[in-house]
């Protein structure tokens, strides 16, 4: 190391530290460039050494005013809302408007309410009108331009319904309904329409064959129900009846008759749940039929006569059989449930006696009528126990199978049919099988009576009518008495 | 300046601490001469009348403390690019 070395690097420290840098001062003694570079570079590293130097007592105040009036400053102008403006925000924000009031409500959440209005009106409007409607149509009567949108509307109604006992529960609240339309044409002074009681009839029915589909808790509820409503309504019928003259009686006395009957069913189903199903699911029902238990495709307006045959005999007492399902009776061939081999009343048709079929004795059955095939009121048949009033205990000899007796119809063959009244228990010679005489039926002698086979009665072929009865087929015996 | 960003003021801080420790193992002498030289930014006539010696031996002192500060730092780098 020489001393020109030293001295350079003591110039070149000189030189940097009056504010030349490296570059420079190596230029100047390119020579020394190598090896002073490396130690001009730790020089520069000391000076971070160096203490840095601190400002005046004035100038840190000033830098410490000028802080605080800044500081000042940026507090006045704040970035964020006042406390007051962040509370409102900040209800508007977590409660409803209508709640704050109309001060928070802006411009344009007034436009939104307005529109929000006539959007409500609008509708209200549409939809109001519509309800409208089906309120006028709900009071609409038959004949009315209404009532096929009510009637529309009802159809609506039972085919959203899908559950069986709500159908058979809205099918009796259309019953009533179509029962309050006869009883206000009925006080107008006017004649219900046939459709009117058609309907009624089809919605007895179809809650009947409904229930009978139910389970035994719900037919029971379903039919108890039923029967109250029923005999409400009849007896409102009644009251009505009361307060009408004229032929506007006519309706309310066939609502009431199909009521009666409806009911009638609902209580012999409550009695006996299983022949009640029986009844309503009789094989052959036509839906499309009012007369639900006739045969498919059978024409029922053929049976006319028959039907006022039927009618006339609707208030013989009840059979131990089940009321059929048709409530009109306008379907005099249909076969009651559980009757299939036609063993139960036939309107019209002379059978065998029954219980209650003498009305001296109405509780005594006749023998071998163990099936209770029912009497034949108001039907004469062959004799039987008591057909004579003067000897009701008497037995034709050959009766074993107690064909009753037809009370109030003596005939000619029959036990007892004498005028003298003295021969109890004779029996017509050859009239072993009892074949009373069939009323009803002309006597002509002729034996044209009802036809052998025609139903169980076996009386179906008259005996002597020689006593000059009028009454009676006649066929073969006239040994008389 | 590059010295003004972050990265130059941690650069500039982690040579100060290495350049002091790098003083702290130099002989007494020459950390005298440097702390007076080029801390306090006396002359070397003034860094020889504080340590009473003579001139020469003061910039011999001064040449012979800046190439070990020099030898040591460029040790200290070389161990920090092999660890």
């Amino acid at each position: 190391m020489s001393a020109d070395l030293i001295d350079a690097l003591d110039l070149m420290i000189e030189r940097l530290n009056a504010g030349e840098d490296i570059g420079s001062t190596l230029t100047s003694n390119p020579g020394r460039a190598q090896p002073l570079d490396p130690l001009l570079e730790m020089v520069t590293m000391l000076q971070v050494l160096r203490p840095v130097e601190m400002p005046s007592r004035e100038a840190l105040a000033a830098d410490r005013n000028s802080f605080l009036a800044n500081l000042n400053r940026l507090q006045r102008q704040s970035v964020s809302p006042g406390p007051l403006v962040r509370l409102k925000v900040w209800i508007a924000q977590q409660f409803p408007r209508d709640a704050i009031g109309p001060i928070f409500q802006q411009k344009e959440q007034r436009r939104m309410s307005v529109l929000l209005l006539k959007a409500t009106l609008i509708i209200g409007m549409m939809f109001g009108s519509a309800g409208g409607a089906v309120a006028l149509a709900d009071n609409s009567l038959p004949g009315s331009p209404l009532y096929p949108a009510k009637l529309a509307i009802e159809q609506t109604r039972m085919s959203v319904t899908s559950d069986p006992a709500e159908q058979a529960a809205l099918h009796m609240t259309l019953a009533q309904v179509r029962v309050r339309e006869i009883e206000r044409v009925a006080l107008s002074g006017e004649v219900a329409d046939d459709a009117v009681m058609q309907r009624l009839q089809t919605h007895l029915e179809q809650a009947l064959r409904l229930a009978a589909g139910l389970s035994d808790d719900e037919m029971l509820g379903m039919l108890t129900q039923a029967g109250q409503l029923l005999r409400a309504q009849e007896q409102e019928l009644l009251q009505i009846q009361n307060r009408v003259t004229g032929p506007a009686q006519e309706p309310l006395r066939q609502a009431s008759r199909l009521l009666n009957r409806a009911r009638q069913a609902v209580e012999a189903g409550l009695q006996d749940p299983q022949a009640f199903r029986r009844g309503q699911g009789e094989p052959g029902a036509n839906p499309d039929c009012p007369c639900t238990d006739c045969e498919p495709n059978q024409d029922c307006g053929q049976n006319q006569n028959q039907n006022q045959n039927r009618n006339q005999n609707q208030n013989q007492p009840a059979g131990p059989s089940v009321p059929t399902t048709s409530l009109d009776g306008t379907c005099p061939d249909c076969v009651p449930a559980g009757d299939e081999h036609r063993y139960g009343p036939q309107p019209g048709q002379a059978g065998p006696g029954g219980p209650g079929g003498n009305p001296d004795c109405p509780d005594c059955v006749p023998e071998g009528d163990e099936n209770q095939y029912g009497p034949q009121p108001d039907q004469a048949g062959p004799g039987g126990p008591g057909g004579n009033p003067d000897c009701p205990d008497c037995v034709p000899e050959g009766d074993e199978n107690q064909y009753g007796p037809q009370p109030d119809q003596p005939g000619p063959g029959e036990p007892g049919g004498n005028t003298d009244g003295t021969c109890a228990g004779c029996e017509p010679e050859g009239d072993q099988h009892q074949n009373g005489q069939q009323p009803e039926q002309p006597g002509d002698g002729a034996g044209d009576g009802a036809p052998p086979g025609d139903g169980p009665s076996s009386g179906s072929q008259g005996d002597s009518a020689e006593d000059g009865g009028g009454q009676g087929g006649q066929q073969g015996d006239s040994s008389g008495h | 300046m590059a010295g003004d960003d972050p990265v130059g003021i941690a650069e500039r801080r982690i040579s100060a601490a290495q350049v002091r420790a790098a003083l702290h193992r130099l002989t007494p002498d020459q950390q005298q001469v440097i702390a007076l030289k080029f801390l306090e930014g006396l002359s070397s006539q003034e860094v020889a009348d504080v340590l009473e010696k003579p001139v020469g031996a003061v910039k011999a002192l001064q040449h012979r403390a800046l190439s070990a500060l020099r030898r040591q730092l460029a040790a200290e780098d070389k161990e920090r690019v092999v660890a």
